[in-house]
């Protein structure tokens, strides 16, 4: 287990854009490695972006296996340099963050999306998904531009104090 | 020490900059704060921290309102931090023709099921004719309390008001 701790805002990691890969070799891996393990720690915890764990670079991890809310699903997989290809059919949904604590938005993400990127042998991977899986591939994509859902948000209103929800 | 400031005016540009410039010259510091526009009056709320006299500040809020029309009240607070914010999330919808008592009785309710109140925004829409009041109560419910009895019970009083009330849960995603 290579478990990393979480960054929180204000840290400049969060706030600042993630480079690209270059090659995706040990190092690259090494980090995926990192970024799975601490997703899976994590209590609900569906993605996790590079810079998340204070590696400022392109890549995120995800998985939505069994959430009740994915429908197309990939498994577990990890992108380097993911490029957003479509976006369409925007849908407003409550959504927290790891490095934003105690505090969840009401943010407009697209619910049908194609986005590429490299996998872990360096292949170029192209996803079409929908539903969670594109909300969770659009919050690990604004990581990786330096947003965080506060960045997204239509107005003060739509935060909210982080609540125990059933 | 800390602070509670409050401040209500017409609205104009430049409330906000003047009010909390005064709280930056008595020294303090913006703990917590809501502001929002009702029916056309700027309303501010404010807690602030680390104010060395209560009196300086207040006069200091007082003499940055008054030429913008706004009027300003000052107390200490305690540092007890109140109900423990931990309950469930439940969110309570009522719509409906607009008429005195909405707001009470629905309160009324929800005190007695024990559940806390939050949050609360409220809306007077619609033409003068046939006003149509909206309500959103953001509460937080004690273990032992579903939102299905929330539902049940603000459905039933909606009811006897002749308004349409809802209860639900709410969702969030950790991404």
């Amino acid at each position: 287990m290579s478990v990393q701790p979480v960054v929180r805002i204000p840290d400049a990691v969060l706030a600042a854009p993630c480079r690209p890969v270059t090659e995706i070799g040990a190092a690259e891996r090494a980090l995926a490695e990192h970024l799975f393990d601490t997703m899976a720690v994590s209590p609900g915890c569906v993605g996790l972006a590079a810079n998340q764990i204070g590696v400022p670079i392109r890549a995120f991890v995800l998985d939505v296996t069994g959430h009740k809310k994915a429908d197309a699903c990939h498994g577990a997989f990890v992108l380097f340099n993911p490029e957003l290809l479509e976006a369409r059919n925007p849908e407003v949904a409550r959504e927290g963050c790891m490095s934003v604590p105690d505090l969840t938005g009401d943010v407009a993400r697209a619910t049908e999306l194609v986005v590429q990127g490299r996998d872990l042998d360096g292949q170029m991977r192209v996803i079409t998904t929908n539903a969670f899986e594109a909300r969770a591939v659009l919050h690990e994509l604004d990581h990786l531009d330096g947003l965080v859902f506060l960045d997204r948000v239509a107005s003060p209103s739509a935060v909210h104090r982080r609540k125990r929800y059933r | 020490m800390r602070v509670g400031v409050w401040a209500l005016g017409t609205d104009r540009p430049g409330i906000v900059a003047a009010i909390t410039g005064a709280i930056v010259d008595a020294g303090g510091n913006l703990a917590d704060t809501s502001m929002t526009i009702l029916s056309g009056q700027f309303a501010m709320v404010l807690i602030v921290d680390d104010v060395v006299s209560l009196e300086d500040l207040e006069a200091r809020v007082a003499r940055a309102g008054a030429p913008l029309g706004i009027t300003t009240s000052a107390r200490s607070l305690s540092d007890a931090h109140g109900t423990d914010d931990n309950g469930i999330a439940c969110v309570v919808s009522v719509h409906g023709a607009d008429r005195p008592g909405i707001v009470h009785a629905f309160a009324t309710r929800l005190a007695e099921l024990n559940a806390n109140i939050t949050d609360v925004r409220t809306h007077l829409i619609g033409d003068a004719a046939s006003p149509v009041y909206t309500m959103l109560l953001e509460t937080e419910l004690p273990d032992g309390v579903a939102i299905s009895n929330v539902d049940d019970a603000v459905r039933a009083l909606g009811a006897q008001l002749g308004v349409d009330a809802h209860a639900h849960g709410v969702d969030e995603d950790v991404l």
